[in-house]
């Protein structure tokens, strides 16, 4: 009995889990990361540069470990600054993660030493996580190494050290995730001693100081007396009973919902975005892989009902009379490598099968529709099946976009394009551009005929 | 001569852009930088706050370094607050008056108390405001804010 339960641990301990949401958390978190280097990309001297605001020999006096120590020379800040945005770009695509996360996190570490005036709660617990996560994969899923990964299990050329791996990884997300219940609970702790708290009016402090107030959106929850009461309890509530929620498949599954509704309230209301997405970046640790992929075939499912749903409305749209009279046959360059990349591009978006392409360069077409080659030649021409009206250049395209919805934000332009007259001289100079290769059938001897040629040709043989 | 010009509410058009942006702005962690040296000035640390909370609501304490806000680690907290409040202030007087251009900065923190819970209805400005002064320090060159 008990070497089964040792067996049963070790197999256990030995397979690495969750190894999808510690992908989905290296995704999100080198995503956000990113997001601090480039959204305060214009503010980077202030905040971190060696002549910035918080200055260099306090930071020297303060801090006993950042790559920024090195030198007060801004080519060194710049140097460092752009190598660590290039170490998060690594880590989030997953190229060598076992070595990017720990450049990611010295480079993050360093930056948040530089300055620690500007830090905020989200900043100090993805350091503890990140810390932690260098001992689990974060690359096994959606990243450059993943394929390599797998090679590397399924060759199974290591056995013992993939179970040490294996073993660290286990215990490193166990330890994230104990850090994330750590903290909700202390932070509950702390509130459930506060006298706002307990009086169920800490809501409206928070919301109405102005750092934290959204103009015009704050005052609808602040106003209102029971909501205030009732968002500082649960606050409370769901901080307290987060770590014991974890503990059943059904309640976990609740708090993580809970969760992601509190933190995406606490971003949009309280301005505060950087933070809830390192918090929630941690949740993805929460879900062990058989629910992930659970949830992508239920996702993969609802998508292929969708689409026949809206393949069968498309179908049904087809058929009514007054969309089949609106039907254009497009006359192309079949020469043209970019008139036929444009019909293909076309062609998918043309949902209710409006249009019909034909290249001029067919022998056939010229004389069965009347049209003149030169003239052709020098523009695409349209012609609407029920009234024969015939249409060229930009006056072609607009007839094109008018069919199709994906264009229809592009009517308005050409139409006044047109107006204008700019329309059709642009649309001349693209065509007297583009680049024609006649195809192999229309070549005899190294000679190949042009669309003027080939009509000439089809009458003499007519 | 030396001219000594109007207040400016430098932390305003920073507070301004990050509602605006919904703290997806290059200043909202300008916002924080202030809030912080404001919340450290008055404050000091925020966990010997804490631990001053709850050791001198004994009255017997009062005279002692941490109830008078005297202890090390608020001590330093302060200065260094100071510190970082002149420079916000310098790097603020390059747009207000140009850039180099001024000798000497002070600061004014000012605090604005807006109406309590059961006063919730009436606006901000029923509020009071509160000012404190800090000494003239010598402007210091500082990055630009963007």
């Amino acid at each position: 009995m008990m070497r089964e339960v040792f067996h049963s641990l070790f197999i256990r301990l030995t397979a690495e889990a969750n190894l999808i949401g510690a992908s989905v958390f290296r995704i999100a978190v080198g995503l956000n990361i990113l997001s601090i280097y480039l959204l305060n990309y214009v503010q980077r001297q202030y905040l971190w540069g060696p002549n910035g605001v918080w200055p260099f020999e306090e930071f020297l006096r303060n801090t006993w470990f950042s790559l920024y120590r090195f030198s007060d020379s801004l080519l060194f800040f710049e140097t460092v600054f752009h190598l660590g945005i290039l170490a998060t770009i690594l880590f989030t695509l997953g190229y060598r993660v076992r070595i990017t996360a720990i450049l990611n996190l010295i480079f993050l570490w360093s930056l948040h030493e530089r300055n620690p005036w500007i830090l905020e709660g989200g900043d100090n617990i993805i350091r503890i996580v990140l810390l932690f996560l260098l001992f689990a994969n974060l690359g096994a899923y959606f990243g450059y190494d993943s394929q390599r990964y797998w090679q590397r299990i399924q060759q199974n050329s290591r056995p013992l050290l993939q179970s040490f791996s294996a073993v660290l990884h286990n215990f490193a997300i166990i330890a994230a995730i104990t850090q994330l219940c750590i903290m909700y609970f202390i932070t509950g702790f702390h509130k459930a001693m506060g006298e706002m708290w307990q009086e169920g009016v800490a809501i409206y402090y928070i919301l109405r100081t102005r750092t934290f107030n959204w103009p015009g959106v704050s005052d609808l929850i602040i106003q209102n007396e029971w909501l205030t009461v009732l968002l500082t309890y649960l606050t409370v509530i769901f901080e307290l009973a987060f770590p014991f929620l974890l503990f059943n498949t059904i309640t976990r599954r609740l708090a993580i919902l809970g969760g992601l509704v509190f933190h995406t309230a606490i971003a949009l209301f309280m301005s505060l975005p950087t933070f809830q997405i390192f918090v929630l970046s941690v949740y993805a640790l929460l879900i062990p892989d058989r629910e992930y992929q659970a949830l992508g075939r239920w996702l993969q499912m609802w998508k292929f009902a969708v689409t026949d749903r809206i393949r069968s409305l498309i179908q049904i749209i087809r058929r009514y009379p007054i969309l089949r009279m609106q039907r254009l046959l497009v006359f192309y360059d079949g020469h043209c490598q970019l008139c036929i990349r444009s019909v293909e591009a076309l062609q998918r978006l043309d949902f209710f099968s409006l249009l019909e392409f034909v290249s001029f360069r067919d022998p056939q077409v010229i004389v069965t529709h009347g049209l003149n080659a030169q003239q052709l030649e020098r523009r695409m021409h349209t012609k609407t099946l029920r009234t024969n009206d015939i249409q060229e250049g930009i006056d072609a395209v607009l007839q094109i976009a008018i069919r199709l919805i994906p264009l229809w934000p592009m009517v308005p332009v050409l139409f006044v394009a047109r107006l204008l007259g700019l329309g059709q001289k642009i649309y001349d100079f693209i065509a007297r551009r583009r680049v024609i290769l006649p195809s192999p059938s229309s070549c005899v001897d190294g000679q190949c005929l042009r669309a003027a040629d080939t009509t000439r040709s089809t009458r003499d043989h007519g | 001569m030396t001219e000594e010009t109007e207040w400016v509410d430098v932390s305003e058009s920073y507070l301004m852009h990050h509602q605006q942006y919904r703290g997806i702005s290059p200043r909202s962690r300008v916002v924080k930088l202030v809030t912080n040296s404001i919340l450290a000035y008055m404050f000091g640390d925020v966990n010997v706050a804490m631990i001053r909370e709850r050791v001198c609501r004994d009255e017997k304490k009062a005279e002692e370094p941490l109830c008078k806000r005297e202890d090390a680690v608020t001590q330093l907290r302060r200065t260094q607050a100071e510190i970082l409040l002149a420079r916000v202030a310098s790097s603020a007087c390059d747009w207000i008056v140009g850039p180099a251009k001024s000798d000497e900065v002070r600061v004014r923190i000012a605090i604005h108390r807006f109406p309590r819970f059961s006063e919730r209805h009436l606006p901000d400005s029923e509020g009071t405001v509160g000012y404190m002064d800090l000494d003239w320090v010598p402007y210091q060159k500082v990055a630009a804010v963007r």
